[in-house]
C-alpha cells in the first residue's frame, strides 16, 4: 500500500511540468546534513506571498513540490516543481498562473560528526532551474551555488543556509538578471509530547537576509523573521511559518509582504 | 572396619550417581539452549549517534531492515539506540549492521546487550 501511494506520489512529483525559484528561505530542509542512503522524502507546500509596487497588492499562491532521494549516504538528489496561483494582481506586471519550470539540485556531504551529544553537518549544494515549458517567462537558466551548516546539540537544531543565485541567466549575453545571495538561520528546539510517542514537536524561529543585485538598477536587501512550527513523526513532518517582512520598503520597485508557508514533508 | 568399608561404598555411589544427574542437567540445558536457536528471535542493541528526531528513527530502521535476517528493528533518537530483532536461527555480523548503521549516515557505538543464542 505504502509503495503504491509512494509510486503515485512520485510519478506525480515528475510529471508535473513546473519549477520553483531556489530561495534559501523558508523551512530549512536538513541543511547541512545528508539523508541516508535510498532515503525519499518528499515535501509539500503552500505559501501565500502578498506583494506591493506603491499602493498596488500583488498576491500569488505558490505550491512547491520537492521530492528529494538519498542516492549514497554523502550524495542528495533534489527535484523541485510548483503551481503559481495568481490571485490579486493590481499592478502593471503580467503575472500569470502557471507550473514553474523544473529546478534540479545536488547536496554533497563535505563533513560530518556524530557525536554522544551533539551532530554537526556540513554540505555543499548545486542546482539550476531549466527552462523545458513553452511558456518558460525568460528561456533562462536560474543557477544556484550553496553551503549548508548543521548544529544539533541535543533537542536544540541550528541549521544556516547560504545561497548565491544567479537568477535568469542569459547565456548569449552571459549576465544574469539579478544575483541574489540568501543567508538563512533557522533555530527550533524538540519537545517531547507527553503521552504521543514518537511525536515531536519544535518550534522554530527563522532569520533570513536577502541581497539582490540587478543588472539593471542598484542593489537593495531585505529579510524576513520568521516564527513558526514542525509537528515530526517517523514518517510525516507538518510544517507552519510565517515570515515577517523587514527592511523590504527599501528594495527596488517592490515591497515584499508578509508571507505564510504551510507544509506537510513525508519519509519513506 | 566393615562399617567404614560400607559407608565409604555408599557415599562413592552417591556421589558418582549425583554427579551422572549434575552432568546430565548441563547436557539437557545445552540441548534446550541448541533449540532456542533455531525457534526463538535473537535480540541485538546498539547504541547510535547522531539521530535527533523521529524521522531519523524511521531512516535507520529502514537501513537495519534490509539486512538479510533482520526481522524487525526499531530505533530511539531519545534512547540513542536500535534494538534489531534477528529470524531464528539467523547470523548476522556486527560488521553487516555497523555498515548500515553508517549508511543512515549515523555512528554506531557500543553494542549494549544481546538476549538469545550470545547469552
Amino acid at each position: 500500500m505504502i509503495n503504491k501511494f509512494l509510486n503515485i506520489t512520485l510519478l506525480l512529483a515528475f510529471l508535473l511540468p513546473l519549477a520553483f525559484n531556489s530561495k534559501a528561505e523558508g523551512i530549512s530542509v536538513d541543511a547541512g546534513l545528508t539523508p541516508a542512503q535510498d532515503r525519499i522524502i518528499v515535501r509539500m507546500q503552500y505559501r501565500n506571498i502578498i506583494n506591493k509596487m506603491g499602493d498596488n497588492r500583488m498576491v500569488m499562491h505558490m505550491m512547491p513540490v520537492v521530492v528529494a532521494y538519498g542516492l549514497s549516504p554523502d550524495i542528495t538528489l533534489m527535484m523541485r516543481n510548483g503551481y503559481r496561483a495568481v490571485g490579486e494582481n493590481e499592478t502593471m506586471m503580467e503575472m500569470e498562473s502557471q507550473w514553474m519550470d523544473p529546478f534540479l539540485m545536488g547536496k554533497v556531504k563535505l563533513y560530518r560528526l556524530n557525536a554522544r551529544n551533539y551532530t554537526i553537518g556540513v554540505a555543499g549544494f548545486a542546482g539550476t532551474s531549466f527552462p523545458i515549458r513553452n511558456g518558460s517567462t525568460s528561456k533562462t537558466y536560474s543557477p544556484v551555488v550553496g553551503l549548508n551548516a548543521s548544529y544539533r546539540p541535543g533537542l536544540w537544531s541550528f541549521d544556516l543556509n547560504n545561497a548565491y543565485e544567479w537568477v535568469n541567466y542569459h547565456s548569449g549575453e552571459k549576465q544574469s538578471e539579478t544575483r541574489q545571495m540568501h543567508l538563512n538561520l533557522a533555530i527550533s528546539r524538540n519537545i517531547i509530547l507527553p503521552g504521543i510517542e514518537n511525536w515531536v514537536l519544535a518550534p522554530v524561529q527563522e532569520f533570513s537576509f536577502v541581497n539582490d543585485n540587478p543588472a539593471s538598477s542598484e542593489s537593495s536587501a531585505h529579510g524576513f523573521i520568521s516564527p513558526g512550527f514542525q509537528i515530526v513523526s517517523p514518517h510525516l513532518k507538518f510544517e507552519g511559518l510565517y515570515q515577517i517582512a523587514v527592511n523590504s520598503s527599501k528594495s527596488a520597485g517592490v515591497t515584499y509582504g508578509n508571507r505564510l508557508i504551510l507544509g506537510l514533508r513525508l519519509m519513506f | 572396619m566393615k562399617y567404614f568399608k560400607n559407608s565409604f561404598l555408599l557415599i562413592a555411589i552417591f556421589i558418582s550417581s549425583a554427579s551422572t544427574v549434575v552432568f546430565a542437567d548441563d547436557f539437557k540445558s545445552e540441548v534446550i539452549i541448541a533449540e532456542k536457536d533455531t525457534t526463538q528471535n535473537k535480540v541485538v542493541c546498539y547504541e547510535v549517534f547522531g539521530m535527533d528526531c523521529p524521522g531519523c528513527q524511521s531512516a535507520l530502521e529502514k537501513q537495519v531492515k534490509k539486512i538479510d535476517g533482520v526481522a524487525d528493528a526499531k530505533a530511539s533518537f531519545k534512547e540513542k539506540e536500535v534494538i534489531i530483532k534477528l529470524k531464528p536461527g539467523a547470523d548476522v555480523s556486527d560488521e553487516e549492521i555497523e555498515t548500515r548503521i553508517k549508511k543512515a549516515n549515523f555512528t554506531p557505538g557500543k553494542k549494549k546487550s544481546t538476549v538469545g543464542n550470545d547469552q
